[in-house]
């Protein structure tokens, strides 16, 4: 399973090079988001080289492939979930060596080392945007899932601004006073772990639908 | 004689057309042509050996084991070889070697290098960057280096010059010394399979109209031609699509020494090619 | 040993095959018990179905030619000494008679003829 993850970086050799290249644009023009500069730089890239890599398995008509060889489709599914993950890290060592490397070098840019609330919200990032497009990819292939990007993506913008105000005009409201109380007493490592647990169950529940699709696919 | 692959009553549908309950078996030791005109259900039938699709009705058995159940199993055993490439284009040969290598517990370098040498592959070579003769050299050798018992071809000559295509035919027979080892074939070329292959099964419109071991086909039918007068007063049974001009007509015939009894000197009987068969066999069922 | 098959004869191919090897065997160019090339490669080499070589050694077994051992081979039969002497009289007899009707065509005699003959059996 793990070859299928290194066959997914060695096709976007391209790209790796293009998100070196990214990375330093956010940590040059990003000055002013702060410490959330990480989890917008990771989400960026982590979407877009996932992204890649399911084009270039639409453009390759890989499934052909990989359904002829020796491999459960559940692998199949699982190495792109993996895949992201290892972006993840990817981005995330660049990022931290990159901030190293400034400081070293006393180039006069305002850094933000790498904490557990950035790694942390970045994860959480990644994770709710591919836990979304990775069923719609593997029910219904790369094309289709373009324009369910194109949806979501609005989706997300317009309903994170529903959702400020309605927690805003909400205040009042049991559900809602108690989940900014827990985050407003718990300490940072609970928090982490509670965020984690979600994450971790939320991908679990995204692998088994996508599986589930996956399975009945016909090629 | 033991069976490699058994096709039972196998069927699906689709909007526009369905495999109507085919049957195909395939012994150890030999090739198996699948001959039929473009549409006529072979690559259906491939996807549904290879669990690309799921049947509808019937049952694959391939090395005596369910094909769905034991999928993992048998793909281990089979090497496979595609019209297309599936390939990935970005990557060189030898780095698509290396991801689809690990799959396979009986992966094997030494052939796998062989092979390379022998159709002079460049191994560093990116694969979007290699002629179509070239892809599907490598598609070859990637499923002759596992050990498959049994090779699944769909197509793989379409495209390709007359010498890969004789190349490729060179190897069949030499992987087919192995008499454990089986060939399944589809193709629309039939002359690819004139030579070489042991069985011929021809699929029209998603039934198997022929399968019949080639020698015998090619033996005892014949391409018949005569004057229209025949045509009124003989059996029109004893041909297989008959094809009339303005001076004559031209028919097959199943077995060609008694047609040959049957109409003596007044018609013209040659060998038919496989091509011939082919064509007159889909004719027919046009007509109907 | 050579065995040349045409595809475009009205002779079946295997029975191409049996009968080459046959005058390969009268003619004593295969020896008794040599072993014969296998099915398989004599398919790959002609570029032929296996089937095809399959039914030519098959027809050879049958008429006595050859004896096929399984997981050995198939062997050119030890011949019974009379049969294969008449048959390699038999080839004698239609090349004489060959000879005999070019003679007729020209008018030669009898006596010219086996002049002609005693000469060349002192000479060969």
């Amino acid at each position: 399973m793990f070859n299928l993850v290194i066959k997914d970086i060695l096709i976007q050799k391209k790209q790796l090079i293009f998100s070196l290249v990214y990375l330093v644009f956010i940590l040059v023009t990003f000055q002013g988001m702060g410490e959330a500069m990480f989890p917008m730089g990771l989400v960026a890239m982590a979407y877009m080289l996932s992204m890649t890599a399911c084009a270039y398995e639409e453009k390759n008509r890989s499934d052909l492939l990989l359904n002829s060889l020796p491999i459960k489709r559940e692998s199949i599914v699982a190495s792109k979930y993996l895949s992201v993950f290892v972006y993840t890290l990817m981005v995330t060592a660049l990022y931290e060596a990159m901030v190293i490397i400034i400081n070293i070098l006393n180039i006069p840019l305002k850094t933000f080392p790498l904490s557990l609330e950035m790694f942390i919200g970045g994860l959480v990032a990644v994770c709710s945007m591919t836990g979304i497009y990775f069923p719609i990819y593997f029910k219904f292939g790369y094309m289709k899932m373009r324009v369910a990007n194109f949806v979501l993506f609005f989706l997300f913008f317009f309903g994170s601004s529903y959702m400020t105000h309605f927690l805003n005009s909400n205040h009042d409201s049991l559900l809602v006073n108690g989940i900014i109380n827990f985050f407003n007493t718990q300490s940072d490592i609970t928090i982490s772990l509670v965020l984690l647990i979600i994450i971790a169950v939320y991908m679990l529940l995204s692998f088994l639908l996508s599986a589930w699709f996956y399975n009945r696919r016909e090629f | 004689m033991e069976t490699i692959l058994e096709i039972k009553g196998l069927k699906k549908s689709f909007k526009d057309f369905s495999l109507k309950g085919i049957d195909i078996t395939i012994e150890k030791g030999y090739i198996m042509g699948f001959v039929g005109p473009n549409g006529a259900g072979k690559t259906t039938t491939i996807k549904l050996i290879m669990n690309l699709m799921k049947k509808d009705e019937g049952v694959i058995k391939i090395f005596g084991l369910d094909n769905v159940k034991h999928e993992l199993d048998i793909k281990q055993k089979i090497g496979f070889v595609y019209d297309e490439n599936n390939y990935y284009e970005e990557l060189t040969i030898l780095e698509m070697k290396r991801v689809v290598a690990p799959f396979y517990k009986t992966w094997d370098d030494n052939a796998f290098n062989k092979y390379i040498g022998e159709f002079r592959l460049p191994l560093k070579k990116k694969i979007k960057d290699l002629s179509k003769g070239m892809k599907m050299k490598f598609s070859l050798t990637v499923a002759l280096s596992h050990n498959a018992q049994l090779l699944i071809m769909d197509e793989p000559t379409s495209g390709l010059d007359p010498l890969v295509r004789r190349e490729l035919l060179e190897i069949l027979s030499q992987i087919i010394q192995d008499e454990n080892k089986a060939v399944f074939f589809s193709t629309h070329i039939t002359t690819d399979l004139e030579k070489i292959a042991d069985y011929i099964t021809l699929i029209n419109d998603g039934e198997i109209v022929l399968c019949s071991d080639k020698d015998e086909l090619m033996n005892n039918y014949g391409l018949v031609r005569g004057g229209k007068e025949l045509l009124y007063n003989l059996n029109t049974k004893d041909f297989i699509g008959i094809k009339e001009n303005q001076f004559g007509f031209e028919a097959l015939v199943k077995d060609k020494n008694q047609a040959q009894k049957a109409y003596k000197d007044k018609i013209i009987i040659e060998k038919p090619s496989l091509e011939d068969i082919m064509l007159y066999y889909t004719r027919r069922c046009q007509n109907v | 040993m050579n065995i040349i098959i045409s595809n475009q004869s009205d002779k079946p191919i295997y029975e191409q095959i049996a009968d080459q090897m046959k005058n390969l065997i009268i003619n004593g160019e295969l020896s008794e018990s040599e072993l014969l090339p296998s099915i398989r490669n004599l398919a790959k080499e002609l570029q032929i179905s296996v089937i095809t070589t399959k039914r030519a050694y098959e027809e050879l077994e049958r008429e006595g030619y050859i004896v096929s051992v399984p997981g050995k081979g198939s062997f050119v039969r030890p011949q019974n000494k009379e049969l294969l002497k008449e048959a390699r009289i038999r080839i004698v007899e239609d090349k004489m008679a060959e000879a005999v009707s070019a003679a007729k065509t020209i008018d030669m005699s009898l006596e010219e003829l086996q002049e002609i003959l005693r000469l060349l059996y002192e000479e060969v």
